[in-house]
């Protein structure tokens, strides 16, 4: 599972960079990290999943917590035996999208941690920790 | 007219990623040419924090050669040696040569920040150069 | 006949396809090529890797194809040949391949991709062209799992790849044989 995790976060990690350059906007830079964390909420988001993060939420410190109620890849979900083990089999879904985040933000010098996790389905929420703050 | 350039994409960790000259060959070597692209590079890390631009235009003198230099969002740095002052001309040659960048790393066999190998994107920063610059 | 498996194909593309962006769907697929290069070290396992890949996307497609469509079951091979072509390439990737090439005996074809977006970008290295990487082999994987399902067995592969310097792409299908209706156990 560790070793899925690790592949899954690297296969996005990949696709974040190629997003980030392809979808930035033109000529403008952006330097601020919290303008950077909204490309991913409002424009990256869009581009994977049609829609933006719900809420975002920061301690201005270095932690950005985005939560997108209506996850697109956990809407067809369901468990049988409650929500706990649904969510927790959900897990791996939400691996991918991580590391896209986590690419993005790299791609403009930014680097983080990004973790999710998910109090219920559909909801998710991801939490990134920026390491250092150039 | 003829005149020469030299022309130089830099990566993240102030790398080369790929080096031409283009136009006649001058008597000073290609280390002369990568000393200068190099020297300039503080000034373009200087003169980022002043504009959210891409184009920085003019950003050092050396001699009789102008560095100017363009900055793509995920912070690789173009960066042209010439004579004449053609900032427009220059403009457009750096947003050319971006969007080619940007190809070369939507292959998905390209490591971003590693030495761009592909005969192609010589050839064709090489066309760029004749339709703007000469 | 042909004329209404491509208006079946063009209604399913039009009002009953999720669409997703498909730069952010080449990027998905290319990273995951990568991921098996990396992790396999050898072209040809890379090959078999995306085509068992396929062949898993391909026996669930079927089904989905279906519930998309009006499609009923095909009557003959070449009737299935133009429905992978004119709704299954139309539906889930948006373009026709050129079918072509049949053999005397009717049991083998080609299909001819002028354009496959998983191909977009994308430049092989020399080391992977002269070792024969199948860049888009997933699609023979999804090719043969969905025939399997419709209780074809058959064996499909790539014979030019543009990829590799052929001037166009070529998939070869070749219908091995009919499977007893009793033996899947999926059916209902």
């Amino acid at each position: 599972m560790e070793q899925v995790y690790v592949k899954l976060e690297l296969i996005g990690f990949r696709i974040g960079r190629r997003l980030a350059e392809r979808f930035a906007p033109p000529n403008r830079r952006l330097t601020d990290t919290l303008d950077i964390v909204k490309f991913v909420c409002k424009d990256i988001w869009m581009v994977m999943f049609n829609r933006q993060i719900d809420n975002l939420k920061t301690n201005h410190r270095g932690i950005y917590v985005l939560q997108d109620n209506k996850f697109k890849w956990f809407l067809r979900m369901s468990g049988n035996n409650g929500g706990a083990a649904a969510a927790r089999r959900a897990q791996p879904y939400i691996w991918l999208p991580c590391g896209i985040i986590r690419g993005v933000l790299d791609s403009f010098g930014v680097n983080t941690v990004v973790i999710a996790e998910t109090l219920g389905l559909p909801q998710c929420t991801f939490q990134i920790k920026v390491v250092n703050d150039a | 007219m003829s005149s020469t350039y030299y022309f130089a994409i830099v990566g993240t960790n102030d790398s080369p990623l790929y080096e031409t000259e283009l136009g006649v060959q001058r008597d000073e070597s290609k280390y002369l040419n990568q000393f200068i692209v190099h020297a300039a590079l503080d000034l373009v890390d200087d003169a980022q924090f002043m504009s959210t631009a891409c184009y920085l235009k003019t950003v050092d003198r050396y001699n009789d050669w102008n560095v100017s230099a363009y900055v793509t969002p995920s912070n690789i740095r173009l960066m042209l040696l010439h004579e004449a002052k053609a900032d427009d001309a220059i403009r457009l040659f750096f947003t050319d040569c971006h969007e080619l960048y940007l190809k070369t790393l939507l292959n998905p066999f390209y490591e971003p920040n590693t030495p761009i190998q592909s005969q192609a994107f010589d050839v064709k920063v090489n066309t760029l150069a004749k339709k703007y610059l000469f | 006949m042909e004329k209404q498996y491509k208006a079946i194909g063009e209604e399913a593309w039009k009002n009953n396809a999720e669409k997703i962006n498909a730069e952010l769907f080449i990027f998905t697929y290319g990273s995951l090529v990568v991921q098996l290069v990396k992790d396999y070290e050898n072209y040809s396992a890379v090959n078999k890797q995306l085509d068992k890949m396929g062949y898993n996307i391909g026996v669930r497609m079927v089904d989905d194809m279906m519930a998309r469509t009006s499609l009923e079951r095909c009557t003959g091979f070449s009737a299935t040949a133009e429905v992978i072509a004119k709704v299954g390439f139309k539906l889930f990737l948006n373009v026709i391949p050129t079918v072509a090439n049949w053999s005397a005996d009717a049991k083998e074809f080609s299909l001819i991709l002028d354009d496959n977006p998983l191909n977009d970008f994308c430049e092989l290295p020399p080391k992977a062209v002269a070792d024969g990487l199948r860049y888009s082999n997933v699609l023979c994987g999804v090719i043969r799992g969905a025939l399997e399902m419709m209780q074809m067995q058959t064996e499909v592969e790539y014979v030019r790849d543009v990829l590799c310097g052929d001037d166009v792409s070529e998939i070869r299908v070749k219908l091995l044989r009919m499977l007893d209706e009793e033996v899947p156990a999926s059916d209902d």
